[in-house]
């Protein structure tokens, strides 16, 4: 087999070689990508372009460029260069007249290439990445120049086809791959790459120990299938869905838009092919009977900011939200920059104004309007926390009488609180006047505030307590189906001091005990400090002295009862169209300006792009089945990209967010197509699949090393002459460090938690009660993806590190080295307790003698043996340590050592070893 | 060959001043390479002197001034009351706004006819240049003939968090850099040791637009506002965890040095030098914030000249703080103080109790900036800005039609004043002039944005031409508008 694909290799060879003989006896034929549009955007199109038509002359369009000009000449007369006022001008003799004005001519061969280029014809050319992609052979590759050809050896080094595109690019740079990394290095190049977190000490020893012959492509299925696979790819998806546990704009409050998380990660871990992923995100709500999890997806667009400030204008906000989602849109999708053509046609790509517009027009029927409340939303419980609900209910059942519970989330609400009569606050159907705070733990509520329940039954009920605090003294008003409908108790509340502790419980007896539609609890202020207040926790039904049930005398009713009492119902904003009678109309708005809208839109997508197909989307639903229709020539290009760029710290584009012509052009055009095209066809848009494909590369296995003809010929590891070598995101660092410092908790899925964070980092506007309350020991150390993300200060040691605000879409992530960052992983809280845990490992598993402790050190933390002169180095910082701590007392042993073990001047000594390791070079990188 | 020198060649081999800011996408740390690339280069003992974290391009020109301090008083304090004497509004006051005035106009919180609010407070001529400032301000009173006043500034948005993002980013969305980073960005720090744009804010509360005012937006993040403290750690992250003091400390990063430098020999990455760059400055910045910031050792006369008690957090401290930093090279500088937002709703937020409470807060303080900037010779290349994000309207407020129970004003984008001192900005001036309420100016108006091209103008910097290219387009500062004020010029 493999001997008949190089004879047909080398046959096709031959036959080009002759070709380019054939064609060399030609004049070559100018193309205009690259080798034209490079010199007119560059010297022209300010002018000349999508904004500017000066002289009434574009070149952004073929029409237009070879229209007339004002002056009634023509710019571009194909075939006729010397008659062609654009030749003139630019080689005009009088500097006045001369083209492009006030600068320096161009040169002499562009001018060359402009007047040959005429002369040709002026073809014109659509730029690559509006061209459907091709399947070029590796070695017809346009990097494959004639002095390769000759040997494109029998190639041993190439492991799949993806391989041997790299190879033909080194060879015609006259470059050799590096050698394959250590298994030790590949390991935790394959871990963090795929799942973000290092190998165990298990999975280490399972594949340094196997020497089959599948011994890696088994690795790479077992890392492909570990459930942390889709918290990786989650975070670098949320980015692009800027997700964040807030609204955004000021006070930036609390959204509780988790779920959506959830989906994200169990998508990955699911493989759920590209193309449902984008249909769910971009029109789950559209589909013919959308289940939940298909709901909750169209949260994807709900992730826009909205602004609660007082005095500011709904509208305003609305339409900024969808205006982000058009721009994100192309972003994400289409590697397509949108944002200019917002206010005019785009200078360079082929966009016009109105363009936007129709995108527009698609996003702008939903029913959300920048509301306080981010109606509408959809109230279930999340599927995490449906689980532990069946089991129990099931459980119940096995018991005789047992009540029947029925699926729908709505009735389970019931359920849960005739088995457990207990409501949260922060989980009313209506909060008025006041705000739910993070994860719906509590609700503020100013003067004359109020919380509604809906279907509340108080004929069973005795008394109902409340957990508050308040600042002042005030009532909370028991009243039936309306704010000021009829009051059935009250009670008064005294003032608690801060707000933020020394929870009390209020007693309200209802005099009637009824059937209500809603319950309302209104509170009014008694005393006399304006505007804050009281906050309200959780609210408990203390019904009538009856038998217990049967399941209720069971043992293990108490645990299960607490696992009841912390399930709650979820509350996700989703994406509802409009009924069609009240549809907005849309309109292009004249230099971006909202306020003097201009002709009405009907929604459509770019003219330029309706060539790709016959689909004419109208919808959100149709864009999404659009974007991922196989003539579409974008979106698996732009996805494959991105997957390429976690894997190799840049994409073979590597401006992944601009595919356009002021983007960088592909390093490897013909990978990147062969990739796009297998990932739409052969694996069906399964993201598992790629990015097998690309990790059992040959590529991929490279070793990182830089040698100096490397660093010389390829500096910045374009041509990927070596493996890749880059710093881990903010969250894989923190991790790691948890992880190494056997810390982490490796939960999936769930709502955010607040690691420890600096002090007074978070001040809010009027509202000093919103607080970063740090989380119990087990949720602060869960992964990075789980902090609770506020857009207006984020965690603070991730945004050194570089995580965006989330505030719009971060395509792709620029790695900064900054002092700072030493700062972090030397200094902050997470990182000292680490390193404190590091060192307790060390010292408990890494036997007896310190040169064992050392070498099992540098295992953990960077999955290898040590290399020479790292246990002397090592040892050496052990011993000044350890001579340093000798001679300091109890208190400063207690403090370095903290809660791990006990307080001596050797503990003391380790934990510096390990705060050493956990910031060496290699463990804050990819090698 | 030492390290260091190693990494300078290898730096010169391959990196231009361009190249480096596109290197910053590719991988290779912006911090010691990029800082070695442009600005300054000189080889000390070590091989590096670098400009802090920063690359940077050079000036357009010859600047006037070196270093910027801006006093953002955030939530809009009132014109009516401090700078814009306005007598026909006593002779209104009481009486409904004339129609005129209210077609066609967007306010946060007025509805329907308010009546016009007389100016609360008296004001007197001052100093040589006889320039209007009310009995609010005494201390300010005696520095007035220093600074150039802008009666006329307007800008577009009329509530604070936008208001505020427009002011320093240029747009009132989210997303963009803010004045500081475009600086840094342009011009890079003088200072190795300590970051190039530092924010201090006091008062009750952050800015409402949050740290998105000192954000970099699309700029790399080394470009960040670095907000500091003035109780309390002046860094993030910067003190070392409770036992280990900087001998242990020390002896761990040279460890980690001599670990990185074998990475080096090993994999030959350009990467692994800057970091151990970066631990190295990480160190020294240890050494040098907290006594940069530690303002216990001024002398009393200067206590007594700012109004300064130290180990609190306020405006005063601040205003001490941001001269020991223009004095070690920091270049810009953004002090916010809050609760300026006199609405009349609330004691806090009314003009006749939190607004008298606020000009005590910054009198003595901002004024004693510019005398002691001025006796070091500071003020003559430190450009010293003083404003809020917008300016406060002529009438009373009366919010949801009912008059509110304190003395107020509603947000007013259309005129009001800031002042400049300092940095080629010409003494004693007032320029612009509103109409005789104050609504609107009638001459020599300067928009947002001219006073951001002006502010880089001042710096050597033409704000058309310091632009950065993301998400397909060119970006600046000043958007697609601005024009230099020339007229305030020295």
């Amino acid at each position: 087999m493999k001997k008949l694909y190089l004879l047909l290799t080398s046959s096709i060879i031959t036959l080009i070689i002759f070709m380019l003989y054939l064609n060399g006896s030609e004049k070559n034929e100018i193309d205009f990508n690259t080798q034209i549009k490079p010199i007119l955007n560059k010297n022209c199109i300010s002018c000349h372009g999508g904004v500017k038509k000066n002289g009434g002359f574009s070149l952004l369009f073929e029409y237009e460029a070879l229209d007339t000009t004002k002056s009634g000449k023509y710019a571009i007369i194909p075939g006729k260069a010397h008659e062609s006022e654009m030749i003139k001008r630019i080689a005009h003799q009088d500097p006045k007249e001369r083209m492009p004005p006030e600068s320096e001519p161009l040169d002499k061969e562009e001018i060359k290439l402009l007047t040959e280029w005429i002369n040709q014809g002026a073809k014109w050319g659509t730029h690559w990445a509006y061209e459907p992609p091709k399947l070029i052979s590796p070695a017809n590759s346009a990097s494959t120049n004639s002095a390769s050809l000759g040997f494109i050896d029998s190639d041993d080094w190439s492991a799949n086809q993806l391989d041997q595109y790299i190879k033909v690019r080194l060879d015609g740079e006259g470059l050799k791959p590096a050698k394959p990394a250590e298994k030790a290095v590949l390991i935790r190049r394959l871990y963090i790459g795929l799942t973000g977190l290092p190998p165990t000490m298990e999975e280490i020893d399972l594949f340094l120990k196997d020497d089959s012959e599948n011994a890696y492509e088994n690795l790479v299925d077992r890392v492909l299938g570990n459930p942390h696979f889709g918290e990786k790819w989650a975070t670098v998806w949320l980015d692009l869905a800027r997700y964040a546990d807030t609204k955004g704009y000021r006070p930036d409050t609390y959204r509780s838009v988790w779920m959506f998380r959830d989906w994200v990660i169990r998508a990955f871990n699911e493989d759920k092919p590209f193309d449902e992923f984008t249909i769910e995100q971009l029109g789950g709500d559209l589909l013919p009977d959308p289940d939940q999890e298909q709901l909750i997806a169209s949260a994807y667009h709900r992730n826009t900011m909205t602004n609660d400030e007082g005095g500011s204008d709904d509208e305003e906000f609305r339409v900024a939200a969808v205006i982000d989602r058009v721009s994100n849109t192309w972003e994400v999708w289409q590697g397509t920059t949108m944002a200019c053509v917002q206010c005019h046609s785009h200078p360079y790509d082929p966009f016009k104004h109105e363009d936007f517009y129709k995108s527009y027009a698609i996003f702008n029927n939903t029913e959300d309007m920048d509301r306080g409340d981010d109606r509408p939303y959809l109230s279930y419980y999340a599927k995490s926390d449906m689980e532990k609900l069946d089991e129990i209910t099931s459980w119940i059942q096995t018991f005789p009488k047992a009540p029947t519970f029925e699926k729908e989330a709505t009735v389970k609400k019931k359920i849960k609180q005739s088995i457990f009569p207990y409501l949260r606050a922060g989980l009313a159907n209506e909060v008025r006047g006041g705000n739910v705070e993070p994860n719906n733990e509590f609700v503020n509520i100013r003067n004359k505030g109020f919380l509604r329940f809906d279907n509340i039954d108080l004929s069973t009920v005795n008394s109902i307590e409340i957990g508050y605090t308040s600042e002042v003294g005030g009532i909370i008003e028991l009243r039936k189906d309306k704010r000021d409908g009829e009051l059935l108790g009250k009670v008064i509340l005294e003032p608690t001091g801060d707000l933020d502790r020394n929870w009390q419980h209020a007693r309200l007896v209802p005099q009637k005990q009824i059937e209500t539609e809603s319950l309302y609890f209104v509170f009014r202020k008694t005393g006399d400090r304006n505007y804050r207040l009281l906050n309200v926790k959780d609210i408990l039904f203390n019904g009538k002295q009856g038998e217990k049930k049967q399941w209720q005398k069971d043992k293990s009713w108490e645990r299960k009862s607490d696992i009841l009492a912390g399930i709650n119902i979820a509350r996700i904003p989703v994406m509802k169209e409009l009924p069609k009678e009240k549809q907005r109309p849309s309109y292009l708005f004249t230099r971006g300006n909202w306020l003097n809208p201009g002709d009405s839109m009907i929604a459509g997508i770019p003219g330029s792009m309706k060539e790709f197909n016959d689909m004419k989307p109208s919808n959100r639903l149709e864009l999404a089945e659009w974007l991922v229709s196989p003539e579409n020539p974008l979106t698996s290009r732009v996805m494959v990209n991105r997957v390429w760029e976690q894997l190799f710290g840049k994409g073979l584009v590597e401006t992944s967010e601009d595919f356009g012509t002021q983007g960088n052009t592909p390093s490897h055009p013909e990978l990147l197509d062969y990739l796009a095209l297998k990932y739409m066809n052969d694996f069906n848009w399964s993201t598992k699949n790629l990015i097998k494909e690309i990790v059992m590369s040959s590529t991929f296995r490279q070793s990182s090393v830089a040698t100096s003809e490397k660093i010389n010929k390829d500096p910045y590891n374009y041509l990927i002459s070596r493996g890749p070598r880059f710093r881990l995101s903010a969250e894989e660092i923190r991790d790691q460090a948890l992880f190494v410092g056997g810390l982490i908790n490796d939960e999936i899925y769930g709502p955010s938690v607040m690691p420890a964070q600096p002090d007074h980092f978070w001040k809010v506007p009027l509202r000093p009660h919103i607080k970063w309350r740090e989380s119990t020991n087990r949720e602060k150390f869960r992964r990075g993806l789980y902090t609770y993300w506020r857009r207006s200060t984020p965690y603070p040691s991730m945004t050194i590190f570089d995580s965006p605000s989330r505030q719009v879409c971060t395509t792709r992530r620029i790695r900064t080295n900054i002092p700072t960052q030493a700062l972090v992983t030397l200094n902050d809280t997470v990182y000292v307790e680490a390193a404190q845990g590091f060192a307790n490992r060390i010292k408990k598993e890494g036997g007896k003698e310190i040169d064992a402790q050392i070498q099992f050190a540098l295992k953990v933390a960077l999955s290898r043996q040590p290399r020479k002169n790292e246990i002397p180095e090592l040892l050496g910082l052990y011993e000044d340590a350890l001579k340093h701590y000798q001679e300091q007392d109890l208190e400063v042993w207690e403090n370095v050592v903290g809660n791990f073990a006990a307080p001596n001047a050797e503990n003391a000594a380790r934990v510096m070893l390990a705060s050493a390791i956990l910031n060496l070079d290699e463990i804050i990188m990819l090698n | 060959m030492n390290i260091f020198d190693q990494l300078n060649s290898d730096t010169a081999k391959y990196q231009t001043r361009r190249h480096f800011l596109k290197s910053l996408s590719t991988g290779v740390g912006a911090m010691a390479l990029g800082s070695m690339a442009g600005c300054g280069i000189n080889n000390n003992a070590q091989g590096v002197t670098s400009k802090f974290n920063l690359g940077s391009l050079n000036p357009h020109f010859a600047p006037k001034a070196k270093r910027v301090i801006f006093l953002h008083m955030e939530g809009a304090p009132s014109q009516l009351e401090l700078f814009d004497y306005k007598p026909e509004l006593a002779k209104l006051h009481g009486k409904p706004c004339p129609p005129s005035l209210l077609e066609g106009k967007r306010f946060a919180f007025i509805t329907g006819t308010p009546k016009i609010q007389g100016p609360y407070l008296d004001f007197k001529q001052r100093g040589q240049s006889g320039a209007m400032v009310s009995e609010a301000l005494p201390y300010f009173s005696q520095v007035a003939d220093e600074v150039t006043f802008l009666k006329a500034v307007h800008t577009d948005e009329f509530n604070h968090a936008p208001a505020q993002l427009f002011m320093y980013t240029g747009g009132p969305r989210l997303g963009r850099p803010s004045m500081g980073s475009w600086v840094v960005y342009g011009l890079g720090s003088e200072n190795e040791n300590l970051p190039g744009f530092i924010v201090l804010a006091s008062g009750q509360d952050n800015p409402s637009a949050g740290k998105n005012v000192w954000g970099s937006g699309f700029l790399p993040t080394v470009y960040q506002g670095v907000n500091c403290q003035s109780a309390g750690e002046p860094i993030l992250y910067l003190s070392n965890p409770k036992g280990v003091d900087s001998r242990i400390r020390r002896r761990v990063l040279n460890s980690i040095k001599n670990l990185n430098e074998k990475q080096y020999s090993e994999l030959g990455d350009p990467e692994t030098l800057a970091r151990i760059n970066q631990y190295e400055m990480a160190f020294k910045m240890q050494m040098e914030a907290p006594e940069a910031m530690d303002i216990t050792e001024e002398p009393d006369y200067i206590h007594q000249l700012y109004g300064t008690s130290p180990g609190v957090n306020s405006f005063a401290n601040n205003c001490l703080l941001a001269r020991r930093l223009v004095e070690r090279g920091v270049r810009f500088i953004q002090l916010f103080h809050t609760g300026w937002d006199s609405h009349g709703t609330t004691e806090y937020e009314s003009i006749n109790h939190g607004f008298l409470e606020r000009c005590k807060e910054v009198d003595q303080a901002m004024s004693g900036l510019i005398l002691d900037l001025k006796q070091r010779g500071l003020l003559e290349d430190t450009l010293v800005v003083w404003g809020g994000e917008f300016g406060r309207t002529p009438m009373m407020e009366n919010r949801g039609g009912k008059d509110n129970p304190f003395v107020g004003r509603d947000h007013h984008p259309y005129a009001y004043t800031m002042w400049m001192a300092g940095g080629g900005v010409k003494q004693g001036l007032s320029y612009g002039e509103t109409d005789e309420i104050g609504y609107y100016g009638i001459k020599d108006q300067v928009h947002i944005h001219d006073l951001q091209a002006t502010i880089l103008n001042q710096l050597g910097m033409d704000h058309e031409k310091l632009t950065y290219q993301f998400q397909g387009r060119d970006f600046r500062l000043t958007d697609v508008h601005g024009k230099v004020v020339k007229d305030i010029l020295a």
